[in-house]
């Protein structure tokens, strides 16, 4: 899991409290805005569209006007002219009826106004209003109302309004052009639209006349604000139906219109909230530079000194609460750079005075060796010689560990192949050797001071050992030096010879000779382990190895032990 | 390397909000990836023939409504523009070409043979293709241009009303001959001409007349009974139908009455009423058809508009299904693609039947005799 982050909290933090109120006001206004446009729309507009229903309802009523002064002319048989004199006298004084038919029970035309009268004794049951007009039971019921068709007569839209009586029915041709020319006069702006749709949606009435004329239909809407979707405009839309019908008066506004004042503010919350957006930018890089800058700088430079950097300091012009704390990581820093340097210089001038005494020592050790070679001098018995010699390599192979540890970086251990070989050498040129064959197989390898001293006496004296009894006067003179880690925590000493080795009788553990005891003894010092055998068992010359093996390593890393 | 993150992070945040704005700004561009299809509809919308075309274009608008809702034509949605050609032939002329020149890939439309002839010039001229509802004559059969129609044509179903009138034992017909739509009325006559006479069958008197919207029709009504036929061929519109039927009956006359199935709308009961009854068409659209895709629409349409879909809104319907079909196959939607989708429809599920057309774009179909009956069509011997 990805670990929490100061930085990116302040930056999060900082844009959401600088957005999220913008947002939120935006959100809220326009919200509060359409609610206000909504009810501005269906304030007014519903009150507009409850006139118009209000008139269209009147103008549907028109036959029942005509019908209460009809009655008294078709009481009179045979039907007189002064009924057609009403019925003409009836359509040229309403605004609303183009036409006026009296229709039989059978539904044939029984008298009419002027343009109709050339229909009279045609029938008109066919149309589906009349049968409903003449089963209504209620005489003082509301007229019955076709959908618009074209009357024949002029081309024209119309609606015909059946209104029963008790021996037959009132057809009325209502004016339809007049009712659109009434809308027209009702609405707010040109851009506005009002019509008048029946039950099922075709339009009766229109402010634009090619509604009405095409019997185009509108899917009627639903109560309160309709958006309504035309091929390339919106419209907001509230309707109110005409009282007792169930036709509709709809008021339209164009959305765009009515949202323009929306649109407006949308645009000027849009800058205040891309303004908002580069403040919080702005302030995130405030707080970046503020925060979390002097948060990374302090961790960039503690990170430094880690790397042992002590000279960086945290600069910069930051907040007071930053300052203090760059300044005391800077007192910090002074202070922890004193010590360092303080203890670098101690530890390098101990380094220096340790390498001296090693070097001192090796000197010593160089001088009383000499000393011992000047005493030579004056001893004549061999066997007086060859202790003096024996003392004298001895020496020479504790200084010599002294001379390679004060060549060294560390003081602490020296690299034993090289030992070996430096002190193979020396005790070479110090013996006849020749014929002799030597063979060498030195792995490099690194052992701590307390342990080099130790496996330097042994070495020397099984070399010592094998140039005195397994080299001289052997057929096949050979010295073999071989060192090895083992299973990468053992060290492995061998020097082999091709001398006369022991008899199986003998063993060497028992010998009282000083070298097989400081071998034995300084192997028991390393916890290691002595073995002596012969290097070539059953032959005439059999020959001796003598290999110890002691712990060096503590795992298998191969790292000195003393190291760890 | 990264040092610290800051740089790093600040880049990647400015980065993704980069991403989401240039994402935001091309939604829009995405959503207006498509344009719709526009399809001309030209119909006559006003005039006494106006029924045909308001009931045509409320079913074809019915049928886009629910193509667009479904997603549209291969992802485009279908934009109808509608204009009026009130069966007149310089309004249908400026009908057609103001819609060409609104750049409709095709053109739903021209009911009338007459009126639509001259627009089959400008459509081969304009590279549009016109599907027509309902003309009917044979004289835009046979045509490799830019014509197609969905209906089948007139003169079979004179020869059916002349079979079935001789079958009846019909003596002398007359005939009201509407002459503004010459081109589909003479090919009718002749038809129901051909198969009728003889054996003391016989046209008594062919009264033609130009379409008016005069409501007196004294001297055609004079002229038609003067011979006191026992049958009346009305190749008239339904108004016009209706009203020598009104006529005839104010003399007291009552001939059976024949007509083309053009009068099938229910103008001809409201102006006609009783006097129509026993009326005889013979149609290729069947009121009492069972079948599913018929059912269907005629559930959608009452629901949507409160009264049974007519022969008009079924051709109207098939014509826009036609033109659908087509434009689901062809190649291009552009003018040229879609003609020669037509050409090789072959043909498509229409409301009622399996409607065939040739490559000429002429559709084949049949009929089937209707009486009118207590204000509508039903088949003719059924009770």
């Amino acid at each position: 899991m990805a670990k929490w982050s100061f930085r990116k909290f302040l930056l999060a933090s900082v844009l959401v409290l600088a957005i999220l109120p913008v947002i939120t006001f935006f959100g809220l206004t326009t919200a509060l805005i359409h609610r206000h446009i909504i009810a501005d729309i269906e304030g007014p507009l519903g009150a507009i569209a409850a006139s118009a229903a209000t008139e269209a309802a009147l103008v549907i009523d028109e036959p029942r006007r005509v019908l209460g002064g009809l009655e008294t002319f078709l009481s009179k048989e045979p039907l007189s002219k002064a009924l057609d004199s009403y019925l003409d006298a009836a359509v040229s004084s309403s605004a609303a009826i183009g036409d006026l038919a009296v229709l039989d029970s059978r539904g044939r035309i029984v008298a009419a106004s002027a343009a109709n009268r050339s229909h009279l004794g045609e029938d008109l049951s066919g149309q589906p209003a009349f049968a409903k007009a003449m089963a209504d039971a209620d005489a003082d019921g509301s007229p019955v109302l076709t959908s618009p068709f074209v009357n024949p007569a002029d081309g024209t839209v119309t609606v015909l309004a059946f209104k029963r009586f008790p021996e037959g029915a009132l057809a009325a041709y209502l004016k339809l052009d007049e009712f659109s020319r009434f809308l027209v006069l009702l609405r707010f702006s040109d851009a506005d639209r009002l019509a008048l749709i029946d039950g099922i949606g075709f339009v009766i009435a229109h402010t634009d006349p090619s509604f009405v004329s095409e019997q185009r239909f509108i899917k009627p809407p639903g109560p309160g604000i309709t958006r309504i979707d035309e091929n390339s405009r919106t419209w907001l839309a509230t309707s109110r139906t005409v009282p007792g019908h169930d036709w509709r008066v709809i008021y339209y506004r164009d959305a765009d219109e009515s949202y323009a004042i929306s649109g407006r503010l949308g645009l000027y919350l849009g800058l205040v909230g891309v303004a908002s957006l580069a403040l919080a930018l702005v302030l995130a890089m405030l707080m970046r530079a503020s925060f979390s800058k002097p948060f990374y700088e302090i961790i960039s430079r503690m990170r430094m000194m880690t790397a042992g950097r002590y000279d960086e300091r945290i600069r910069g012009n930051y907040a007071e609460e930053f300052s203090r704390i760059a300044d005391a990581f800077n007192g910090m820093a002074d202070q922890v750079s004193v010590r360092e340097s303080r203890i670098t210089r101690e530890l390098e001038e101990k380094t220096v005075l340790l390498r001296e005494v090693h070097h001192r020592v090796k000197n010593n050790l160089q001088i009383m060796s000499s000393l011992l070679n000047l005493e030579t001098q004056n001893v004549r018995d061999p066997a007086d010689l060859a202790i003096m010699q024996a003392g004298q390599d001895r020496i020479y192979s504790m200084s010599l560990v002294h001379e390679l540890l004060y060549q060294t970086e560390d003081l602490r251990s020296i690299e034993m192949s090289s030992y070996a070989e430096q002190l193979t050498s020396y005790l070479l040129s110090t013996r006849d050797r020749e014929g002799l064959e030597v063979a060498t197989e030195l792995e490099s390898v690194v052992i701590p001071l307390e342990k080099a001293l130790s496996c330097g006496l042994i070495l020397n004296e099984m070399l010592t050992n094998a140039l005195k009894y397994g080299v001289k006067g052997t057929p096949t003179p050979f010295l073999g030096i071989r060192l090895k880690v083992e299973e990468g925590k053992t060290l492995m000493l061998e020097v082999r010879d091709r001398g006369p080795g022991f008899k199986p009788s003998e063993d060497p553990r028992m010998s009282k000779s000083l070298g097989f005891s400081l071998i034995i003894n300084l192997a028991k010092q390393l916890e290691g382990s002595v073995e002596f055998l012969p290097t070539a068992p059953g032959e005439a010359w059999p020959g001796l190895t003598a290999r110890i093996r002691f712990p060096c390593f503590k795992d298998a890393s191969g790292r000195p032990e003393s190291a760890t | 390397m990264r040092k610290y993150g800051i740089k790093s992070s600040l880049a990647r945040t400015l980065l993704r909000l980069r991403i989401a704005f240039a994402f935001t700004a091309l939604l829009p561009l995405i959503a207006c990836a498509k344009p719709p299809i526009k399809i001309g509809i030209a119909l006559p919308l006003t005039g006494v023939t106006a029924y045909r075309g308001v009931a045509a274009r409320n079913a074809i608008e019915l049928q886009a409504e629910a193509i667009n809702a479904s997603g549209g034509i291969r992802g485009r949605k279908l934009e109808l523009i509608i204009r009026d050609d009130a069966d007149q032939r310089d309004k249908t002329m400026t009908a057609d070409r103001e819609l060409m020149d609104l750049g409709v890939a095709a053109i739903v439309g021209n009911m009338s043979s007459d009126a639509a002839f001259p627009a089959l010039a400008l459509a081969s001229e304009h590279r549009v293709p016109i599907v027509s509802p309902s003309i009917s004559a044979q004289s835009f059969s046979g045509k490799d241009d830019y014509f197609f129609r969905t209906c089948g044509l007139a003169a079979p179903t004179g020869a059916v009303l002349g079979e079935w009138a001789a079958g009846q034992g019909l003596k002398k017909v007359a005939v009201a001959l509407d002459v503004s739509n010459e081109s589909y009325s003479r090919p009718l006559l002749e038809a129901f001409k051909s198969v009728f006479e003889g054996e003391g069958r016989m046209i008594e008197t062919i009264v033609p007349f130009l379409k008016a919207p005069s409501g007196d029709n004294t001297a055609l009504v004079d002229a038609l009974g003067s011979s006191n036929p026992d049958g009346v061929f009305c190749i008239t519109s339904e108004v016009q139908c209706a009203a020598i039927c009104q006529a005839l009956a104010k003399r007291g006359k009552k001939p059976q009455i024949i007509a083309p199935m053009g009068v099938m709308t229910p103008d001809l009961f409201q102006f006609g009423g009783k006097t129509v009854e026993g009326l005889v068409v013979s149609s290729y659209f069947d009121p009492e058809s069972r079948e599913p895709r018929y059912l269907e629409f005629k559930s959608r349409y009452e629901a949507a508009y409160g009264r049974e879909p007519d022969l008009a809104s079924c051709q109207g319907y098939d014509a826009m299904t036609g033109l659908v079909q087509a434009m689901l196959r062809a190649r291009g939607l552009d003018g040229p693609g879609i003609r020669e989708a037509l050409r090789g429809l072959g043909s498509f599920e229409a409301l009622q039947d399996l409607r065939r057309m040739d490559a000429f774009g002429d559709a084949i179909q049949s009929q089937t005799l209707l009486v009118a009956e207590e204000g509508k069509f039903v088949k003719l011997g059924k009770n």
